[in-house]
């Protein structure tokens, strides 16, 4: 932002007496308006005015505080976090408001920076009165806060994140435009005054100082403010996006919840397909191991602890204890799955009891697309922290080996074998070898979703 | 008697087209674990959010210390211990910051109680939460939904995500709470959770609450299955028509019985019909909730439940 704006103070010599320029705002003035000119491009005033405080300055803001607005309320409303502070001893007025103040914070340096780069203009000829410009670079902050203000009530109001972010863009477009065509466009001009553009910096505040107009950008910002307060008062803050548990759903299958508006089948279809994908978050690894028929005892293969599937589990009390090695999966921080991808159950006779995954039928290649983006990008964190692979056995030994390895390469250059769980856990990072585009090729194509459960390398 | 702690009067609320919840009523009393079970989308969180101010009721009243949730919602959470069943910290934060965060703002001076929960779970504090596993996020929250020492817990699926120990640990915790005075609301669709650590339980189904009881009168009640062999074949019909009897399985020389209430008037006619051989079996929890959960709601009447309740009361 500095940058741009000692950039622009810098170059103002360069055209300060580019009478061509000045004539070609002069011949059509409204594309110089739908650009944010007014007036002389080449004046001190116009020059900064046509640069920064016209578009580039509230643009910055704006995404900021929209961005900010938007997701304070409705976005953590959205991701659960929300539902934790508002059950604080803290009233809902006082959560909105300090959100609401958080906005200075975020919008004041950006305005002082801009101001500090402008100053520096008093050395390159760019002579423009100080106070009308503090006014305007106030009135340019104020600007974004309003809409800033606009995106939380917006969010408090429905609780949607997209809503608040789309709702109030738009409206700042549409002030924008009309802000700075009402000076050319006949038909807007009586239109300006809904513009807060108008009021706090299309209508020449740079040269004559803020007016009594930008008081109105306030009492926009103070109603905007309360309105989000009482927006906020009758949210219902909400569930985090509701998930039917696995555990449960398999347990008893015949009990999940019958939505007496989508028995069909194309809606069923979606919501198993939506499972499917959910099964692939971290969260639901425990949900996952604590599956009611299936036995999630791991146990040590070349010494390298395996989630394999055995028959019987330990049994504390009444409970099973899923285990990794020696050690409850639960103990371990970080664990998490992978999506890799193995061909279909050719030999079910070696899945020892396992029941292949209903849920994980492969959805149509399209659908996959993020959840192959997911994969990599996970892959790639998996190197980076040097975790290890635990591969689920019962379901590796389906796969096949994704080329065969080439005689005389050298053995680290071969791509381990996937018809063998183990050669994929026995190294600490075997992904560093993989092509990442082969493993995700895979789940393009046909198959089934495997998890690999990873967890710190640290045995 | 101290008066209920929590108390829902007929709470009702809809999403849309979709039923939320309808008719609640419970009372909780104080020192007691009140256990609500029921399946996924049922109207558990739903119940919660509005006994901790979260959701608007469309009908009915929800008190919680004699104050409503919404409007008081200061003085109610100062007392209560909430703990959701979608836990979301901030990703960013650690457990320690989160949780001191938590107790400036509730103004919680004092970290020994604190220090002890968070020795007792093992809870990982020094690392950011996104890089947390479920098991140990959610130690994090009842660390924060306890460490005030609550007056009202309204517990969410709390053992969610701990392993069979930690289960253990937060029995005990669960019982130093009440032993203390503390009351406890706990949501769950674990039927062993809720029958081993709750007093009362209500079922609730498809937004409506099918039984309110003690586990113990719940497990009286519950069918219990009884095989009859006979020599000569015989009617189910004369067991069809005793109270509470159901016949679910009938043979050429044999006859399977789902039993609610006393047994002896089945015995009687087995007698009379010369039975040659019979085979009961225990009583069944898991049975029960699943002819609650089954039951068909079409205009929200259905017989069973209620039937189940009056033989347990």
């Amino acid at each position: 932002m500095v940058g741009y704006v000692l950039v622009i103070v810098v170059l103002y010599p360069a055209f300060k007496d580019s009478t061509g320029l000045d004539k070609l705002v002069g011949s059509d003035s409204t594309v110089a308006a739908l650009l944010g000119v007014t007036g002389s491009l080449t004046s001190p005033t116009g020059w900064l005015n046509a640069n920064i405080y016209a578009n580039f300055l509230p643009l910055v803001i704006f995404l900021m505080t929209i961005g900010y607005g938007a997701s304070t309320i409705a976005g953590q409303a959205e991701g659960g976090t929300l539902s934790l502070i508002t059950t604080l001893p803290l009233t809902r007025r006082r959560i909105v408001g300090e959100k609401l103040a958080v906005m200075g914070p975020l919008t004041v340096p950006v305005g002082a920076a801009t101001l500090a780069a402008v100053l520096v203009g008093q050395w390159f000829q760019l002579d423009v009165a100080i106070g009308p410009l503090i006014g305007a670079t106030i009135g340019a902050t104020l600007l974004g806060v309003d809409f800033g203000a606009l995106a939380v009530l917006v969010g408090a109001w429905t609780g949607n994140r997209a809503t608040a972010l789309a709702v109030a863009s738009a409206l700042a477009a549409a002030s924008y435009l009309i802000g700075s065509l009402a000076a050319t466009v006949q038909w807007m001009h009586p239109l300006r005054f809904l513009s807060l553009f108008y009021w706090s910096v299309a209508d020449g505040q740079l040269t004559t100082g803020p007016t009594a107009g930008s008081l109105l950008v306030l009492i926009v910002v103070a109603l905007a403010a309360s309105a989000a307060v009482v927006a906020f008062n009758r949210l219902d803050v909400p569930l985090q996006h509701q998930r039917t548990s696995p555990n449960y759903a398999d347990r008893y299958p015949h009990l999940r919840p019958r939505n007496r508006h989508s028995s069909t089948a194309f809606r069923t279809a979606i919501a198993d397909y939506k499972l499917g994908l959910r099964l692939l978050r971290d969260d639901d690894i425990d949900g996952d191991l604590h599956r009611g028929f299936r036995s999630p005892v791991l146990e040590p293969m070349n010494g390298v602890a395996v989630l394999a599937p055995a028959h019987t589990r330990p049994e504390v009390g009444a409970d099973s204890v899923s285990m990794v090695g020696d050690r409850s999966l639960q103990h371990e921080d970080g664990a998490r799955p992978a999506p890799v991808i193995v061909h279909r159950a050719e030999d079910s006779t070696r899945l020892k009891g396992h029941h292949s995954h209903t849920k994980l039928a492969p959805p149509h290649p399209d659908d996959l697309r993020t959840e192959i983006h997911r994969g990599q990008q996970f892959h790639r964190d998996t190197l980076r922290r040097r975790q290890r692979l635990i591969a689920h056995p019962a379901l590796l030994i389906q796969a096949r080996p994704t080329a065969p390895a080439k005689p005389g390469s050298s053995p680290r250059r071969a791509r381990p074998g996937w018809r063998h769980g183990h050669e994929l856990s026995t190294s600490a990072s075997p992904l560093a070898r993989r092509d990442q585009r082969s493993v995700s090729a895979h789940l393009y194509e046909d198959g089934v979703l495997v998890f690999l459960f990873v967890l710190p390398g640290s045995w | 008697m101290n008066p209920p702690v929590v108390v829902a009067e007929g709470i009702s609320r809809r999403f849309g087209n979709h039923q939320g919840i309808e008719q609640v009523s419970f009372e909780i009393a104080q020192g007691e674990i009140f256990g609500f079970l029921g399946p996924n989308g049922a109207g558990k969180s739903t119940t919660n959010r509005i006994l901790v101010g979260l959701f608007r009721a469309d009908a009915g009243r929800a008190t919680v210390f004699g104050l409503d949730p919404l409007h008081n919602d200061r003085q109610v959470h100062r007392r209560v211990g909430y703990l959701p069943g979608e836990l979301a910290p901030y990703p960013r934060l650690s457990g320690r910051q989160l949780l001191s965060r938590f107790a400036g703002v509730r103004g919680l001076t004092d970290t020994a109680y604190r220090d002890q929960l968070v020795d007792r779970f093992g809870v990982e504090l020094d690392r950011r939460i996104r890089t947390l596993s479920k098991g140990n996020r959610q130690k994090i929250g009842i660390v924060s939904a306890f460490m005030h020492r609550p007056d009202l817990l309204i517990l969410d699926e709390p053992t969610s995500g701990l392993d069979s120990l930690l289960q253990d640990e937060f029995a005990h915790l669960l019982r130093e709470c009440t032993d203390h005075g503390s009351t406890v609301f706990l949501s769950s669709h674990e039927l062993d959770e809720v029958q081993r650590l709750a007093d009362r339980v209500a079922v609730i189904r498809e937004g409506r609450i099918v039984v309110t009881d003690t586990v113990e009168a719940l497990r009286q009640a519950a069918p219990r299955t009884v095989e009859f062999r006979f020599a000569h074949g015989a009617d189910p019909g004369r067991f069809a028509a005793l109270d509470g009897v159901r016949v679910t399985n009938a043979s050429a020389d044999g006859l399977s019985l789902a039993v609610t209430g006393p047994v002896a008037p089945v015995l009687a006619i087995a007698a009379e019909l010369g039975a040659v051989d019979v085979t009961a079996r225990r009583a069944n929890l898991d049975e029960l909730f699943l002819t609650y959960y089954r039951a068909p709601s079409a205009d929200g009447h259905n017989d069973l439940p209620g039937e189940a309740a009056d033989y347990g009361s």
